[in-house]
């Protein structure tokens, strides 16, 4: 899996702590849903798409293999 | 002085006296004046381990207390789903200590002559590997993820 959550970030210029805190997670959990090393429920993907004003599909990528 | 703030260096200030005090007792006892033996080396390194542990406590709850004040919140569903994987691990971890402690009691005292381990330091043992399990646990899975 991959995310597009860094390039929405810069485009919004937001930090992983202010995401973070508009979101009601830990820095931590941002950092690792952005390098897709933790698949997040899907209410917090649903939350990441509303605050970066885009859409699950948009902001999560699989890879079908 | 407002009341939050004398609360606040209480804490601390006690918090670095009990931990002086731990050290010093933890030096005291440790050091041998009969030799090294089994007995003693055992005593001090539960020593240690409750110093480490008692360290890390105090450590984790201003950690949690600065991340509180920057607006961060404690918990959250990785933290808490890393924590409940650290836990289960721990479970396991805890039932094979307490098989050896008890093939050691049934076995290695009657058998091999080792000395016995008093119900206390079974129990101490016990819970700081349970302790330690759990915090190297948790910090291991938060870190991958």
């Amino acid at each position: 899996m991959r995310t597009r959550i860094k390039e929405f970030r810069a485009r919004y210029d937001l930090t992983q702590e202010e995401l973070a805190k508009k979101v009601g997670v830990r820095r931590e959990t941002i950092l690792f849903v952005e390098n897709g090393k933790y698949v997040p429920s899907l209410k917090l993907a649903h939350d990441l798409a509303k605050i970066l004003q885009t859409t699950v599909d948009e902001l999560f990528v699989f890879d079908d293999k | 002085m407002d009341g939050r703030t004398a609360n606040t260096l209480w804490v601390a200030v006690t918090a670095a006296f009990s931990l002086i005090g731990f050290i010093a007792l933890g030096v005291v006892l440790g050091a041998p004046s009969e030799g090294w033996t089994l007995h003693v080396v055992l005593s001090s390194a539960i020593f240690v381990g409750i110093l480490i542990t008692l360290s890390a406590m105090l450590w984790a709850a201003w950690k949690k207390r600065q991340d509180g004040k920057a607006g961060y919140p404690a918990k959250d569903e990785r933290t808490k789903i890393q924590e409940g994987r650290a836990a289960y691990y721990t479970v396991l971890i805890l039932g094979y200590i307490m098989l050896a402690l008890l093939w050691y009691s049934f076995l290695g005292v009657d058998l091999l002559d080792l000395p016995a381990l008093s119900a206390s330091q079974a129990l101490i043992a016990s819970l700081l590997a349970n302790a330690v399990s759990f915090a190297g646990l948790r910090w291991y899975f938060l870190r991958k993820g």
